[in-house]
C-alpha cells in the first residue's frame, strides 16, 4: 500500500520503473488526495484532471513500449503560477492576468516534459511573488496544512502547502528573497534556492530579474538534488545563466559521506542576538548545532557585518526591478484590459489600478520612486553598493567555513492576518534575503516541531556560489539524523 | 516602527510618482498610501550611516561578459496565438488601443 | 532682420541590416504581414528575455570606427522606462552612460544641396549607441493599431554635436552618415522604408552671443529635402519671432511636408524621466584591446578613400567622383565599369547624365537594372572606336536599358553600325550639296550657319550613320570650293 504522504520522487520512479504502478494510478493517487484537502488548503489555483491524465496516459504507453524518456516518465509534478506551461493559464496570482494562456513553455518545463514528467497544475502565490504569506493572492489565501489559521509563508506559499499536505509529490517555486525558503519552513518541506544563474530564467515571470531563482518544493533533500539536476543548465535563452559542469547532484548526494567530519559550519553572529531571536527557533537552532556536531561538524564563528542593511537594499533593487519588470502589464497586449477607457492614459491607468492589488502597487511606487530623477543615487546607487559589500561579507565568511547555519524565519509560522504592517512583513525576510542579493544558495530543511502549537520549524544552510553539494550534503545529514523522521501533518 | 512621522520625512509625491507608474490611486487610498511610502523609505535612507564612496556597485549576482547570440533568424509561429491574447484588434490583425497621439510619449 | 547664429544638432536612427532582431531571433524584414515577425520576448510576454545579436554589435562598432569614434573597452545596456503602446516592455532596452561609441566627427565640404559651397569642417559626434526599435503604429479616428513587426530590431542611435549652422551642412552631413552606413554595409538607409530617421535640434541666438537659444525640436522628415526644407522654414519661423521681440519655448514640432509648415505637437514642460538604470537581464560587453584593433584593422573603406582612388586610378574629377560615390552601389558599378574601358572620364560622363537619369525615372535601384556594368563600357568602347557615333549611343543606350542586350548585339540587329568609309560619305556629301542649290547659295553668301542643314541632310541620306566629324570635314571641303 503506497503512502502518498511519505511517497518521494526517488520512490515515485522506482515503483514506476518496477511496474509497481502506472502513471495514470499515480495521478489519480494525488487527484484522490487533492479532492480530500484541496478545499481547506486552497493551493492550487489551476489543474485539469483531463489533461493531466492524458500526459499521463502517454507516459504510460511509452513505458509499455519501451520508450521511456527518462526514469522519471510518469511523475506529476506541479509548478507556481508563474511559470510559463504553454496553454495553460499564467496568472501569477494577479487580476491583471486573468484569462492569460501562456504561449510558450519556460525552458525548465521544456526539461521536466523531455524527462517525462506529468505537468500537474499551478500553485498559488502571492501576487507577482510579492509578499510571504500568500495572502496577498488575488484569488484566495493558501492556509498552512498544519494548521488552518496559518498562513503557509509566501510568495510560494501554494507550493509549499501542496507538497507537504502530499496534494503533489513536488513543486517548482521562485525564490526572489526567501519565496522558496520560507514557506518550506513554515510547511515543514525542504526548500531549495541554487547559485544565481543555475536555473533559466526563461519562462519565469520575472519579479526582480538580478535576484529571481526558481527552486524545488520537496519532501525531502535527495529530492530536491533530483530536481535540481533536471532543470538546471545554461540556457541559450537567458542571458544571466550559467555555464556549468553537467550537474550530478543526486549521484554525489547518495555517494557522500554519512558524516560531517571535517566540515565547518558558520555562525555569524549578527544572526543570533541574545533573547531577540523567538524562543522556538533558538531551540531549534541548537537541537541543530548538536545534531551536526555529533556527526562531525565543526562550529566556527563567522561575521556578516553589513548584513543589517540586506533588507533596505534589498528593498530598493528589487521594486526598482520590479517597477520595470510589471511595466508590461498595461492592458494593451493580452489580459486585464479597463472598459470605457476612452484614452490611452485612462486606460493604463485604470488597468493597472484595476488589476494591481495594494502590496504591488507599493512595492511597484517604491521602486519607481528610487529610479526616478534626483533620487537615483541616494537608493538605487547606494543599494547596489551595498549589495557589494554584503556579497563580500559572504566571499570572507566562506574563508572560514563550508556552510552557514541560520534559522530560516525569526518565527513560527504566525496566523492570517496577523502582520498587517508591511514594514514589519519586511523585516522578517531578515535571514533569506541577504542570500538573494549576494547569489550564492541556500536550502531550508525541517528540523523541528514546536510543542505548544505544533508547527513546523525549518533551519537554513547557506553555501558559497556553486556550494549545492555542499549545502545538499549537509541538510540531509540533519534530515537522516534528527528524531522527526517524517514531517506530516494531520489534515 | 513608529506611528507618527518623523520631522525629518523624505518627502515622496505619491501622486506624481503614481502617474509616472501609471497606477490610478484613488484618493481614499492616497493618504494611506503616502503614510506607507514615508515609513518604507525612511527605513531605506539608513544607508547615509555608510560610507559608499569607494565601494562598486553590483549590478549582476554573477560577474561575467559577453553573453550574445550569432545573428540568425527563425520565424516563430506565435502570431495566431499573439493576437487571441489580445484585448482588442483591427481588422484582426493589429493591436487596438485607444488613439495615441502620433509622436506622443507621455 | 537682426543676424542669428543658427545652431544645429541632429540625431539619427539607423537600422542595422540584420537576419534577426536585436534581442530575439526574429526575422529582419520589411513589409511582411502585421505581427508575422514575432515571438515572446519582442511582444513582451509574462516571463520572455533578451540576447543580444551579436552582428548588430559589432556593426555598431564598426560604424563608429568609420566615423572616427573612440570605442570604450566596457560598454553596457541599459532600461529605458516609458509607457507608449509601440514599446512591448513599456521600457526600451538601450545604452544610457556606458556606450559602445564616444566622440568622432564626419568631415562636410563642396557643393551644398541649395547649389552654394559649404564651408570645410568638422561635424563632431557625440555618441553612437545601439537599441530596439519601437513597433510601427497606424493610426484611425478614435484608435491606433499596433503592429509589431518592427519592434526589436536594431537600431543605431547617432547624435551629433551641435555643430551645424545651416540646412545645407545638415544634408552634407546626413548623406555622408547615410554613405557610411551602405559603404560598411551597416544599413541601407532607406528614409521610406523606416529605416533612417532624424531628429533636428535647432536653436537661434543673436550673433556673437555665446550663451544658446531654446532648443526647438523637429521631427516627422521623410526625407533629406524635407530635411532641408523644414530647416530653412524653420530657421525663418524662428528668426521673425525673435525680430518681433518674441520669446520660444521649449518644443517638439512636426513637419507638413505638403503645407511646407511646421507645426507645434507637444510644449516640453519637463524633462522625460526615463529613470535609466541597468539592464539586470543582460551581461556587460567588454572588448580588449587586441579585439578593437582586429575590427579596425578589418574596417570596409571609406566613401573618402574610393573617391581618392577613383580621381587617381580613373582621372575623373572631384566632383564626378562625389557624384558616383554618393551611393556604394553605383561607386561599385562604375568600379566595375570602368576597369572594362579605355576612357573611364567617359563612362563617368555615361553614369552621371544617362545611366542616374533613367535609374531615377524608372525608380529601380542600380542593381536591378538590366544594363551590366561590363556592357555599359562595350558602349564607350565602341564610341571610342568609332564603330558609332555619340548620338546613335543615345538610342542604343535606351535599347540596353529595355532590354538588356549588349551593345554589339543592337548595333548588329539594328544595322546601326557608323559609316566611316570615306568615298561612302563623300557620295553622301555630294549628293545633299546637289539636291540643295539653294542652301549652297546661302553658304557662298556668308550664312557658315548653314552647314548645319547639310549635316542634317547627310544624316538623313546615311540614315543617322555618317560619321559626324567626316561630314563636316567633305561638307566645308566641297562647300568652300
Amino acid at each position: 500500500m503506497i503512502d502518498i504522504k511519505k511517497l518521494t520522487l526517488v520512490q515515485s520512479s522506482k515503483l514506476l520503473c518496477n511496474g509497481d504502478i502506472t502513471s495514470i494510478e499515480l495521478c489519480k493517487l494525488y487527484l484522490d488526495r487533492v479532492n480530500e484537502v484541496e478545499d481547506r488548503i486552497k493551493a492550487f489555483v489551476y489543474f485539469n484532471e483531463e489533461k493531466i491524465l492524458d500526459q499521463a496516459k502517454k507516459s504510460d504507453e511509452r513505458r509499455n513500449t519501451g520508450k521511456t524518456l527518462s526514469d522519471y516518465d510518469g511523475i506529476p509534478i506541479a509548478v507556481k503560477d508563474l511559470i510559463a506551461v504553454k496553454g495553460d493559464p499564467c496568472t501569477c496570482g494577479s487580476k491583471i492576468l486573468s484569462g492569460v494562456d501562456s504561449i510558450y513553455d519556460a525552458t525548465v518545463v521544456e526539461k521536466l516534459r523531455n524527462k517525462g514528467f506529468v505537468l500537474f497544475g499551478r500553485n498559488n502565490m502571492d501576487e507577482f511573488a510579492m509578499g510571504s504569506t500568500c495572502e496577498n493572492s488575488s484569488y484566495y489565501p493558501t492556509k498552512n496544512p498544519w494548521n488552518l489559521n496559518c498562513v503557509p509563508g509566501g510568495s510560494s506559499g501554494g507550493s509549499a502547502a501542496a507538497v507537504a499536505a502530499s496534494e503533489i509529490g513536488a513543486s517548482l517555486g521562485s525564490d526572489t528573497g526567501g519565496s522558496v525558503r520560507q514557506p518550506a519552513a513554515f510547511c515543514g518541506v525542504v526548500g531549495l534556492k541554487p547559485t544565481y544563474g543555475r536555473i533559466s530564467r526563461y519562462g519565469l515571470v520575472a519579479y526582480a530579474s538580478s535576484l529571481d531563482q526558481i527552486g524545488p518544493l520537496t519532501k525531502d533533500v535527495a529530492d530536491s538534488a533530483l530536481l535540481l539536476d533536471i532543470i538546471s543548465g545554461k540556457d541559450e535563452k537567458d542571458s544571466t545563466s550559467l555555464n556549468s559542469d553537467n550537474p550530478n547532484f543526486l549521484d554525489t548526494l547518495i555517494n557522500s559521506g554519512r558524516d560531517l567530519k571535517g566540515l565547518k559550519v558558520g555562525m555569524p553572529k549578527e544572526y543570533y542576538i541574545k533573547d531577540v531571536l523567538d524562543k522556538n527557533v533558538q531551540k531549534s537552532i541548537n537541537y541543530t548545532v548538536s545534531v551536526l556536531e555529533n556527526a562531525g561538524a565543526e562550529i566556527v564563528d563567522v561575521a556578516l557585518p553589513h548584513i543589517k542593511y540586506a533588507i533596505a537594499s534589498y528593498y530598493v533593487i528589487a521594486t526598482a526591478e520590479a517597477s520595470a519588470n510589471l511595466a508590461r502589464f498595461d492592458g494593451v497586449r493580452y489580459g486585464h484590459r479597463s472598459k470605457d477607457s476612452d484614452n490611452l492614459l485612462d486606460m493604463y491607468l485604470n488597468t493597472r489600478g484595476e488589476g494591481f492589488g495594494d502590496e504591488v502597487k507599493r512595492r511597484i511606487l517604491l521602486g519607481t520612486f528610487v529610479l526616478s530623477s534626483g533620487y537615483y543615487d541616494a537608493y538605487y546607487l547606494k543599494a547596489q553598493k551595498v549589495r557589494t559589500l554584503i556579497k563580500n561579507d559572504f566571499d570572507k565568511a566562506f574563508e572560514q567555513c563550508d556552510v552557514i547555519l541560520s534559522p530560516t524565519s525569526p518565527c513560527p509560522p504566525f496566523e492570517l492576518g496577523a502582520v498587517t504592517d508591511p514594514v514589519q512583513m519586511y523585516l522578517a525576510d531578515i535571514y533569506t534575503i541577504s542570500v538573494n542579493l549576494a547569489g550564492i544558495c541556500a536550502i531550508s530543511v525541517p528540523v523541528d516541531i514546536t510543542e505548544s502549537m505544533n508547527l513546523p520549524l525549518g533551519v537554513q544552510f547557506i553555501g558559497p556560489a556553486f556550494g549545492e553539494d555542499k549545502i545538499l550534503k549537509t541538510a540531509k545529514v540533519l534530515e537522516d539524523n534528527r528524531k522527526i523522521k517524517s514531517f506530516i501533518p494531520q489534515i | 516602527m513608529e506611528n507618527n512621522s518623523k520631522k525629518d520625512d523624505i518627502a515622496i509625491d505619491v501622486a506624481s510618482v503614481a502617474k509616472l507608474a501609471r497606477l490610478k490611486i484613488d484618493n481614499s487610498e492616497i493618504k494611506q498610501l503616502q503614510e506607507d511610502m514615508t515609513k518604507i523609505v525612511n527605513y531605506i535612507d539608513q544607508f547615509s550611516e555608510l560610507d559608499l564612496d569607494d565601494v562598486e556597485p553590483t549590478i549582476h549576482a554573477a560577474q561575467f561578459n559577453n553573453v550574445w547570440r550569432e545573428d540568425k533568424s527563425v520565424k516563430g509561429n506565435f502570431t495566431e496565438e499573439i493576437l487571441k491574447n489580445a484585448p482588442a484588434l483591427v481588422d484582426d490583425e493589429l493591436i487596438k488601443v485607444p488613439q495615441m497621439m502620433s509622436g506622443d510619449t507621455e | 532682420m537682426t543676424d542669428y547664429d543658427v545652431v544645429i544638432g541632429l540625431e539619427v536612427h539607423v537600422q542595422i541590416k540584420t537576419d534577426s532582431k536585436m534581442f530575439c531571433s526574429c526575422p529582419n524584414r520589411y513589409g511582411e504581414e502585421p505581427n508575422t515577425l514575432t515571438c515572446p520576448v519582442c511582444t513582451g510576454q509574462p516571463g520572455a528575455l533578451p540576447v543580444p545579436n551579436k552582428k548588430a554589435i559589432e556593426k555598431t562598432v564598426i560604424a563608429g570606427m568609420m566615423c572616427g569614434c573612440d570605442i570604450p573597452n566596457f560598454s553596457k545596456f541599459d532600461r529605458k522606462s516609458y509607457f507608449y503602446p509601440d514599446m512591448a516592455k513599456n521600457y526600451q532596452i538601450s545604452q544610457y552612460d556606458f556606450p559602445f561609441c564616444l566622440g568622432g566627427k564626419i568631415h562636410v565640404d563642396g557643393k551644398g544641396f541649395s547649389g552654394k559651397e559649404i564651408k570645410s569642417k568638422d561635424i563632431g559626434i557625440t555618441r553612437i549607441h545601439l537599441e530596439e526599435d519601437a513597433s510601427k503604429s497606424t493610426h484611425f479616428a478614435r484608435s491606433s493599431g499596433i503592429d509589431y513587426n518592427k519592434g526589436g530590431v536594431p537600431l543605431m542611435e547617432i547624435v551629433s554635436e551641435p555643430d551645424m549652422s545651416t540646412a545645407d551642412e545638415a544634408y552634407a552631413y546626413l548623406s555622408l552618415v547615410k554613405q557610411i552606413m551602405q559603404y560598411g554595409e551597416i544599413g541601407n538607409c532607406d528614409m521610406e522604408k523606416g529605416q533612417m530617421r532624424c531628429d533636428v535640434n535647432i536653436s537661434l541666438k543673436p550673433k556673437g552671443r555665446t550663451e544658446l537659444g531654446t532648443k526647438i525640436e523637429l521631427k516627422n522628415m521623410n526625407g533629406f529635402r524635407a530635411i532641408h526644407r523644414a530647416i530653412n522654414y524653420e530657421i525663418g519661423r524662428q528668426a521673425d519671432i525673435l525680430d518681433e521681440g518674441g520669446s520660444l519655448v521649449q518644443e517638439t514640432r512636426g513637419w507638413n511636408d505638403d503645407k511646407g509648415r511646421s507645426y507645434l505637437m507637444r510644449v516640453k514642460e519637463s524633462e522625460q524621466d526615463y529613470r535609466y538604470f541597468p539592464e539586470p537581464d543582460l551581461m556587460p560587453v567588454l572588448f580588449t584591446d587586441e579585439e578593437l584593433n582586429n575590427f579596425r584593422s578589418d574596417l570596409p573603406v571609406l566613401p573618402e578613400e574610393i573617391r581618392q582612388r577613383f580621381v587617381n586610378d580613373y582621372g575623373i574629377t572631384d566632383f564626378d567622383a562625389q557624384v558616383l560615390t554618393a551611393e556604394k552601389d553605383i561607386a561599385m558599378y562604375f568600379d566595375k565599369a570602368a576597369s572594362n574601358t579605355k576612357t573611364p572620364k567617359l563612362l563617368a560622363n555615361w553614369i552621371i547624365s544617362e545611366l542616374l537619369r533613367e535609374i531615377s525615372k524608372s525608380e529601380l535601384s542600380i542593381n536591378e537594372i538590366k544594363i551590366s556594368p561590363k556592357d555599359l563600357a562595350n558602349l564607350v568602347e565602341l564610341i571610342n572606336n568609332n564603330t558609332i557615333s555619340g548620338k546613335i549611343a543615345k538610342t542604343v543606350f535606351a535599347d540596353m536599358f529595355a532590354t538588356g542586350k549588349a551593345p554589339e548585339v543592337i548595333v548588329k540587329e539594328k544595322g546601326l553600325v557608323q559609316v566611316t568609309d570615306e568615298s561612302v560619305i563623300e557620295n553622301f556629301v555630294k549628293e545633299a550639296i546637289e539636291n540643295n542649290p539653294s542652301q549652297v547659295q546661302q553658304y557662298k553668301e556668308g550664312k557658315t550657319a548653314v552647314l548645319q542643314f547639310f549635316v542634317g541632310q547627310v544624316m538623313k541620306l546615311s540614315r543617322g550613320k555618317a560619321n559626324p566629324q567626316a561630314v563636316i570635314k567633305y561638307l566645308k571641303a566641297m562647300l568652300d570650293n
